[in-house]
Parts: C-alpha cells; sequence; structure tokens
C-alpha cells in the first residue's frame, strides 16, 4: 500500500527538506503533495486523499491552528494524523493543538530522525 | 488577555543596558548558545562570536537583510544581515548539493532561518510558559540605515563557517527610549 503525505508549509526550504527526509523512511509512499497555507491545503484535500499531513502554524492566508479547526470540523477527513512541524514553544499553543489530537508536534529545528519516528509511527502502526 | 510580569520589565531594562553599553550576561549568554545550536543542528555550519563582523564582510557582495516581529508580553523584532556568500551556503546545505540553488530558494531558507532563530530564542530568553505570535517573516536586499542599524553595537556578532553573520534583537520599548532621547 503506498501512503500520500501532504506537506503545508509556507517555506519551499521546509517542504522540500521534509519531502527529501520522507525518502529516508522505509515506506511507501507516493511523491508528497504540497500546500502553501491553510486555504490552500484544503482545496488539495478536496480533490487528493491523504494519509499523513505535516503542517505548519505560522503560514499567511490561513494558519495551521485555523486548518486544524476546519480539518477536525470535517467528518471526512478528521481523521487523518497531522504531524505538527513548528517553531511555536509555548505550552499554551502546544496544549490548543493537542486538543486537536495531532499525532505528534515537532519543534523547529527538525532533525531527520524524528521526522522519519514520528511518521513511521503515523503509518507505520496504521495510526 | 496575559497580564505583563515584572520579569518583562525587567528584560526591557537588561535591553536597554545593552544599548547603553552593559554587558548583559544572561541574555547575550542564551543567544550565542541557541544561535551556535540551531546553525550548527540545522544550518550544518559552526558558528563562533566575532568582535568585528564588518572585517569580514566582502565589498563586493550584496547584503541581504531578514527580519521578524514578535507579539507578546513584550513586543520587538529579530533580525539578520548577511552576504550572499552566507545564504548560498545555508540554502545549499539545506536543501542538499544535489539541487539547483535559486534566488527563490536563498530567500526562502534566510526567512526561515530567521523564523527558526526567533522562535527557540523567544523561548529560550521568556520560557515556555509565555505565548508570542511571530509575524511572517520579511526578506529584502539591505540598504545602507540597514547595515547601519548593524553597526550600532546592539548587534550579537558571528562567523558561520567563516561567512559573518549578525543578529540584531530589538525591543519595541527600546526604540520608544531611544526616540525619546
Amino acid at each position: 500500500m503506498s501512503y500520500t503525505v501532504l506537506i503545508v508549509d509556507d517555506s519551499s526550504i521546509v517542504r522540500r527538506v521534509i519531502e527529501k527526509t520522507l525518502g529516508m523512511t522505509h515506506l511507501d509512499l507516493n511523491p508528497p503533495l504540497t500546500a502553501e497555507n491553510g486555504a490552500e491545503a484544503l482545496e488539495v484535500l478536496k480533490d487528493h486523499w491523504v494519509d499523513l499531513i505535516f503542517l505548519d502554524i505560522n503560514m499567511p492566508v490561513m494558519d495551521g491552528m485555523t486548518f486544524m479547526d476546519h480539518l477536525r470540523a470535517n467528518h471526512a477527513l478528521q481523521d487523518i494524523p497531522v504531524i505538527i512541524v513548528s517553531t511555536e514553544g509555548s505550552v499554551e499553543r502546544r496544549s490548543r493543538l493537542e486538543q486537536h489530537r495531532i499525532h505528534a508536534y515537532l519543534r523547529k529545528p527538525v532533525t531527520p530522525e524524528a521526522l522519519v519516528d514520528a511518521v513511521s509511527t503515523a503509518l507505520g502502526s496504521g495510526n | 488577555m496575559q497580564s505583563r510580569p515584572r520579569w518583562a520589565a525587567e528584560i526591557e531594562e537588561e535591553a536597554t543596558d545593552r544599548r547603553d553599553g552593559a554587558m548583559n550576561d544572561p541574555i547575550r549568554d542564551a543567544i550565542h548558545v541557541t544561535i551556535a545550536r540551531i546553525m550548527e543542528d540545522w544550518g550544518m555550519m559552526l558558528v563562533d562570536p566575532e568582535s568585528d563582523p564588518f572585517a569580514h564582510y566582502r565589498a563586493d557582495e550584496s547584503f541581504y537583510v531578514a527580519r521578524i516581529r514578535f507579539h507578546g508580553v513584550v513586543d520587538g523584532t529579530y533580525s539578520l544581515l548577511c552576504q550572499d556568500p552566507f545564504a548560498m551556503q545555508l540554502a545549499e546545505n539545506l536543501l542538499g548539493m544535489e539541487d539547483a540553488v535559486s534566488t527563490a530558494h536563498i530567500e526562502d531558507a534566510l526567512k526561515e532561518m530567521i523564523n527558526v532563530l526567533s522562535g527557540n530564542l523567544l523561548t529560550e530568553t521568556f520560557g515556555v510558559d509565555t505565548v508570542f505570535s511571530l509575524t511572517p517573516p520579511e526578506i529584502r536586499r539591505a540598504n545602507l540605515d540597514d547595515v547601519q542599524d548593524f553597526r550600532s553595537g546592539r548587534a550579537f556578532n558571528y562567523l558561520a563557517d567563516s561567512q559573518p553573520l549578525q543578529i540584531l534583537f530589538v525591543l519595541d520599548s527600546d526604540e520608544e527610549t531611544t526616540h525619546a532621547d
């Protein structure tokens, strides 16, 4: 079974680094889908099924928090595992995100090992 | 809305002391440690403090300036100044040498750098119990006024893989005090 990952980040660098790191996993992954903000990500999700979402928080147009509100309110999308990749460090913000049942919270800068571990547990275990 | 803790005033006072030339070991040390960790772990560059970065800047290279604003119990701006060789090296390190590095990649690399630095520096300085909002980072070619800001003596100065790099941390209250003088 091939998995499809959606990478949501306004930085082309971050999207590329995550994409390259995904190539280091042992999982069978399709070429990842990408979006530069939450609004664009919701458009992608209208046309594509994804098995996992990497999500930044601070993005223009629609930030990660607002995207999570939309995602979890959508019955068809609410169970997609989400891994947050963010510079956010506050306990309050992280707590709010965890209320949205995120799979993992990775603080930037993220090591390749931490990314691989997070995606492997999110997909490899069947989540 | 968060109440303003007493230590926020202390941070502002310390920033003013730094502006006035006094040594501020806790903030400076936190910034040194964080920048070194970020640049080595993420940027894959070795970083050393440098007393005179302007002795290392090249006359034939342009400058980039990147800025990000933060809002919370205190408001302010993180800025960085560098030249093309550093910016190119950073983008190449992040993307891997096999990828062609474009101007867009370079600018994205610098924006991400100031984003990652700021998030970590705010946590290191103010703790995990304090919430800050960060604006989207801005990147552009530096003009003379930008470069002059980094000559003011308030910047934290480094060589990253022998390339000069400067970080400026300015609180809005610091600027208000300066303009009131």
